[in-house]
């Protein structure tokens, strides 16, 4: 017995669906080959175990839902990155503040040597850490009641409808203050002077409508269909109302065409 | 130094934004302001796909072998009502009337895959053969019956394109490239932007591209109404791999990125300058492979040209390249000694590992174990390469193959006519058939599935089998069935199983009782010559 032969009828045999026939030479050498017969056996019976569990089944809208999250979690990033969010201000904040008593404690110190007051340069240290420790508690404060007050990232937030980073976007509209926005004919721009005139303000409501959010006009359902096999057993299958990307869930092949023409002509 | 510098920007940041919050609280815009974007790449649409109860009864039929009948719906399941939308990425091509874009369900629209063995052509029957007759339950005649809404809702494809900024616009579904696996749109008028594709030379390894695609949007937004909002979303990867051919066209690109899953198939990828550089068209782990702009364009030329879905040329063949595999795999296929290790080292060629009954690689001989070396005296170094010069013969048209054997010394020459491919998803079913099983026919250019009674009450019918496909120009759409009609009984006997179609497919004139819109009707279908 060739432990190569018995390793491809084996794979066979597992690969093989359930009522599917096996091809004649696997079954020869079932008939020669106790090991591999024993294997099949124990196969044919988990498969029947199996089948008689029935069938466990995602809820339709789970991949729904599941990108619906991926999506909402990928802006709430973006909008830390690109400073959309109260992240990037929180730190520009803490940082002027970091400066601010830096300058303090350097004019301190000059004041302190110019006086020449040994007692008085002491107390300067718990001094500046407690005004540093204090600053932080306020800045803190201010932080969480920035955050309280930003709603959580979402893609109806302006700022995932703005859907490329601070500087690379340009707003339009047809009011003359707006003209300033220098913006080239295809589109990209020029150049943008933001200090010049006052920036418009998208808000959810607005950017439900707008172009680059837009609704489906249909609303996620779950449609049940049940089938019979024709030999008596029937199953409930799941459809969901919409499906994104390349989500065959209704087809025979769940692989896109083209990966399965590669080695295939 | 660099701290200060920063945290004065950072400073400076802070208060132009508080200053352009309080003053944007007192200017209010005029309207709803739209927002643009840079290389914001507007030649990528929004494609809708919409299919009705009786076509994904198709796709499922034509999925499971295991679907004897249909049991129970869904009160909200109608038959020829909207149950299902696909949402996926298109890319307007340049004249800007054209779309083209990998639409997973594009099989619903499209006739049922056939045998092996080149179907027979129906002859048309002659007019007037369908004849119409009294029977049970008083039915009304055909022609008292104009194809209303429901009856028009099988006939066309429900496609709706939105563009970049905002706009709906219906679609006309002209086919399937059977060998990009792409669907190509178009519009009446051009409507959409036009747009410089990325030159092939500049896509180069270690390129960050974005690969553009819609998504869903959460629902739980206060203030958002209720229903399903979409967003063109971008994933960002970078190129790892680009393959051209033996005269160094792009054959592919490959991409990769932690963020890539399933979903971004069907994303139409452009750079940074926001130019096509072409549609993504497999995942595999955190890589993609990106099926070049210019064969995107090629599939949509073909599919425009013959105004409807162009079947890819066959040879009914897979195989492995050479030089991918090692001397132990081919070995393994019945190469021995010397011989085996030549060809490894030369790397060259196509390892054939199995070939279609009844195909034209099998009525030429071939066998697993060959090796193609050449098409057309064009030597094969990789699978790439073979494609790319299959892909230059038509269906029908003769190719030159080189091919070396296991078993004989000599090369040997075929000359071998390619067929047109009977499975537009060229899947890899075809090659299994111990259970790949053709759909069944009732008769010919019918494609049915029988129904439970709670069904069939939904129906207005009392069982039966229920049409879900018509082949245009058949004898069946002759004599005047139609998708959604349910076949109650043939000649005088119920049919409740497909396995009746065997009364059907006879030499002589078959009479069939349907339920169409809630009344029967009886039609006479020609003996099938």
């Amino acid at each position: 017995m060739n432990k190569t032969d018995c390793r491809d009828v084996r794979r066979e045999i597992e690969e093989a669906a359930t009522g599917e026939l096996l091809t004649t030479p696997v079954r020869e050498h079932l008939s020669r080959c106790a090991s591999c017969a024993k294997f099949g056996d124990e196969q044919q019976e988990l498969r029947n175990m199996v089948v008689s569990l029935g069938t466990v089944e995602a809820p339709a809208d789970f991949d729904f839902k599941l990108r619906a999250r991926l999506t909402a979690s990928r802006s709430a990033r973006r909008d830390l990155l690109s400073g959309n969010g109260f992240g990037m201000r929180s730190v520009a904040a803490f940082a002027t503040l970091v400066l601010l008593l830096g300058f303090a404690v350097i004019m301190m110190n000059v004041r302190s040597r110019r006086t020449e007051s040994a007692p008085a340069a002491q107390a300067n240290g718990p001094a500046s850490e407690s005004n540093r420790q204090t600053a932080q508690l306020d800045e803190n404060k201010r932080s969480e009641g920035a955050r309280a007050g930003t709603s959580p990232p979402n893609a109806l937030n302006p700022t995932d409808v703005q859907a490329s980073p601070p500087g690379r976007q340009v707003t339009k509209g047809n009011g003359s203050s707006l003209s300033q926005y220098a913006v080239a004919r295809n589109g990209r721009v020029k150049a943008t002077d933001l200090s010049a005139s006052p920036a418009p303000v998208l808000r959810p409501t607005e950017t439900a409508i707008g172009s680059s959010v837009f609704p489906l006009g249909t609303s996620y359902q779950s449609l049940k269909v049940s089938v019979d096999d024709g030999r008596g057993s029937s199953r409930t299958i799941s459809l969901p109302t919409v499906s994104f990307g390349s989500s065959r869930v209704l087809a025979r092949n769940p692989k896109p065409v083209n990966a399965a023409m590669r080695d295939s002509w | 130094m660099l701290g200060l510098v920063l945290c004065v920007s950072a400073t400076a940041q802070t208060l132009l934004t508080v200053s352009r919050t309080a003053e944007s609280q007192i200017t209010k815009p005029p309207r709803p302001v739209q927002v643009e974007t840079s290389a914001s790449a507007p030649q990528v649409v929004t494609i809708l796909h919409r299919l009705n109860g009786l076509k994904v009864i198709r796709l499922l039929l034509r999925g499971n072998e295991q679907f004897g009948a249909l049991a129970n719906i869904d009160e909200a399941f109608q038959m020829g009502g909207q149950v299902h939308t696909n949402v996926i990425a298109g890319l307007a091509l340049s004249d800007g009337q054209t779309i083209a874009a990998w639409l997973p369900e594009a099989e619903a629209e499209l006739p049922p895959p056939l045998p092996f063995a080149p179907a027979q052509p129906t002859a048309p029957a002659p007019p007037g053969s369908a004849r119409l007759k009294s029977g049970p339950g008083a039915p009304a005649a055909i022609s008292a019956l104009p194809p209303n809404a429901f009856q028009r809702s099988f006939a066309t494809v429900d496609v709706k394109i939105v563009t970049r900024d905002g706009r709906n616009l219906l679609g006309r579904y002209v086919g399937l490239d059977g060998l990009t696996g792409l669907s190509v749109i178009t519009l009446s008028t051009s409507d959409l932007p036009k747009s410089t594709d990325a030159t092939e030379d500049s896509i180069q390894p270690g390129q960050r591209v974005r690969l553009i695609g819609p998504e869903p949007v959460s629902q739980n937004e206060p203030g958002a109404k209720a229903g399903i909002y979409v967003r063109v979303g971008e994933t960002e990867a970078t190129v790892v791999d680009v393959t051209r051919t033996a005269t160094k066209t792009l054959a592919r690109v490959r991409i990769k990125s932690p963020k890539i899953t399933q979903a971004n198939i069907g994303a139409v990828a452009v750079n940074s300058s926001g130019e096509p550089l072409g549609i993504v068209n497999a995942v595999e782990g955190d890589e993609a492979s990106i099926l070049p702009v210019r064969l995107v364009r090629s599939a949509a030329g073909r599919v425009i040209a013959r105004q409807a879905s162009v079947p890819r040329p066959w040879l009914g063949v897979r195989g492995e390249p050479i030089g991918r595999l090692t001397l132990e795999r081919i070995l393994k296929v019945g190469w021995q000694g010397d011989r085996a290790r030549a060809l490894a080292e030369k790397r060259l060629g196509i390892l054939l590992t199995s070939v279609v009954p009844g195909s034209p690689a099998a009525t030429a001989e071939l066998k697993p174990g060959d090796v193609i070396l050449r098409v057309n005296d064009e030597m094969i170094h990789n699978a790439e390469d073979f494609s790319m010069f299959l892909q230059d013969a038509a269906p029908g048209s003769f190719v030159n193959f080189t091919v070396v054997r296991p078993d004989t010394a000599a090369l040997e020459a075929f000359k071998i006519k390619l067929a047109e491919s009977p499975e537009p998803f060229f899947g890899p079913i075809m090659f299994d058939a111990r259970t790949w099983v053709p759909p069944p026919m009732l008769v010919p250019g019918i494609e049915a599935i029988a129904i439970k009674p709670k069904v069939a009450a939904r129906l207005g019918a009392t069982g039966g089998l229920l049409i879900v496909y018509v082949q245009p120009n058949s004898v069946a759409s002759a004599a005047g069935l139609r998708p959604g009609d349910v076949i109650e009984s043939v000649n005088g006997n119920s049919i409740v199983t497909r396995s009746a179609s065997g009364l059907l497919n006879k030499s002589t004139n078959t009479t069939v009782v349907v339920v169409r819109n809630k009344k029967k009707l009886t039609i006479a279908i020609p003996a099938n010559k």
